[in-house]
């Protein structure tokens, strides 16, 4: 590719000679070739095209082909097409246009929620998104005064950003706002020790999953209802409990160990090739995977892989009075599971509930914990 | 500035009389024409062209002309033989 741009033209006629001396007294000829007696080709730089052409023509000397190489006549003929031109214009126009707008707005200082709610009170109070009318110094009085968080902040456009930069006010721990602390045991409180927050329960009280234990608030000297964020250790007997059941006659099926693999090729839904048509045990169960054997979505082959297993069923019959020890420590196990790390149990108790054939024992741990949060 | 077809001349005795044209013939592929006063044939055999007092003939195969101006011009080609009539 020449960064000038060269013109080749294939040229048809008689006493050539003549003509390039008269070109070349003008324009530089390149690689010059005579096809034919009456037939040459060569190239001239693309900025004296016109100039050769209208040379040949009073030379009466026909130009069968012409064509233009380089990046000069390249961008010629780019500027040429109208249609990109048009649509160029119709960018720029857009881009200059949209660009007195401000797109979105960034506050950076906060965590997600309180810039969520920053944004939109923004969104709210700013009558045009024209960057003209957008005023910073009111953006920053308004959320500074709506937000107490907000110990200082700037405002500034950036390209079609709206950037929001917050330094949060430090509240001190006893003036902040919070939530009840709610009950998450069924349990039966045997100590309190009350920090910061108004007491909902006492000790003795049997309390459910659900219910409060501290309200958010206290009442000051005036009398008033002051929020606050509730602290408190309450401690209560809780119960954790696990279950086993057992069947004195039931049947079992278990793998023997035996499997046979079928595998199936599918083109769509078309089965194309299949290894066996039938299981070759009595009793089985099976399991499935596909695996795609093209890597793109052109192609939908795929290979199926059916894994049947050989399964024996048994009758078993077992008295609860042989096994009832195992019974219970498998219950006692599934209780221990909700202890926690260094817990004491106080107590330890099972029930055992009967009925024809089937017997169910529950397994309690009573462990003293701290349930006020 | 260095000129090396002025540094040839100078070697001469009269080096007035070798002012009417330039030729180099490298290895017989490509020929550099300096001082060429038209071209008269052209074709893939023979290439004649006009020079002071005279007329200069290169034959050879595939000729063409890589590059060609008012006076100069450089032959591609198989050059079989150069005369100067």
């Amino acid at each position: 590719m020449f960064k000038k741009g060269r013109t080749c033209v294939k040229v048809k006629g008689l006493n050539q000679e003549r003509a390039i001396n008269n070109i070349v007294k003008k324009i530089k000829i390149y690689n010059y070739n005579r096809i034919e007696h009456d037939v040459c080709e060569f190239e001239v730089d693309f900025s004296n095209h016109k100039v050769l052409i209208q040379i040949l023509a009073e030379a009466n000397l026909e130009i069968t082909k012409i064509s233009h190489q380089g990046i000069l006549s390249n961008f010629k003929r780019l500027l040429c097409s109208y249609g990109i031109i048009v649509a160029l214009l119709i960018c720029s126009i857009f881009y200059c246009l949209q660009y007195s707008f401000i797109l979105k707005i960034d506050v950076f200082g906060l965590d997600k929620k309180a810039s969520g709610e920053i944004i939109s009170f923004v969104n709210k109070n700013m009558s045009s998104r024209y960057k003209g009318k957008i005023d910073t110094k009111q953006i920053e009085f308004n959320v500074k005064k709506n937000f107490e968080e907000v110990s200082s902040i700037s405002v500034a456009i950036i390209g079609q950003s709206l950037i929001i930069n917050i330094n949060e006010a430090v509240i001190p721990e006893e003036m902040k706002e919070g939530e009840a602390i709610i009950c998450q045991f069924d349990g039966l409180i045997t100590d309190i020790n009350l920090v910061q927050g108004t007491l909902a329960v006492d000790v003795g009280d049997i309390v459910q999953k659900g219910d409060i234990l501290v309200h958010p608030y206290i009442i000051d000297a005036e009398g008033k209802q002051r929020m606050v964020a509730p602290k408190a250790e309450i401690y209560a007997d809780i119960w954790l409990s696990g279950i086993e059941n057992h069947y004195e006659h039931y049947t079992s099926t278990e793998r023997t160990g035996k499997k046979f693999v079928k595998s199936e090729i599918y083109i769509g839904k078309i089965l194309l090739y299949s290894n066996s048509a039938i299981f070759p045990f009595e009793e089985y169960q099976t399991e499935e995977n596909i695996i795609c054997l093209t890597k793109n979505n052109i192609l939908p082959l795929y290979r199926k892989n059916i894994i049947c297993y050989q399964t024996e069923t048994k009758v078993i019959d077992e008295k609860f009075s042989a096994v009832q020890d195992q019974i219970i420590e498998k219950a006692r196990k599934k209780a221990l599971i909700f202890l926690k790390e260094n817990e004491i149990i106080k107590e330890e108790n099972y029930t055992i509930r009967e009925e024809d054939g089937f017997h169910q024992i529950e397994f309690v741990l009573t462990v003293n914990r701290n349930i006020g949060g | 500035m260095f000129n090396f077809f002025d540094e040839l001349k100078k070697k001469s005795t009269n080096a007035e009389m070798l002012s009417n044209f330039n030729i180099v013939n490298m290895s017989g592929m490509l020929m550099y024409v300096e001082g060429h006063q038209g071209l008269t044939v052209l074709s893939t055999k023979m290439i004649a062209f006009k020079v002071k007092k005279g007329r200069y003939v290169v034959e050879g195969e595939d000729l063409k002309l890589s590059e060609l101006t008012e006076n100069t011009m450089i032959i591609q080609g198989k050059i079989v033989k150069t005369e100067l009539f």
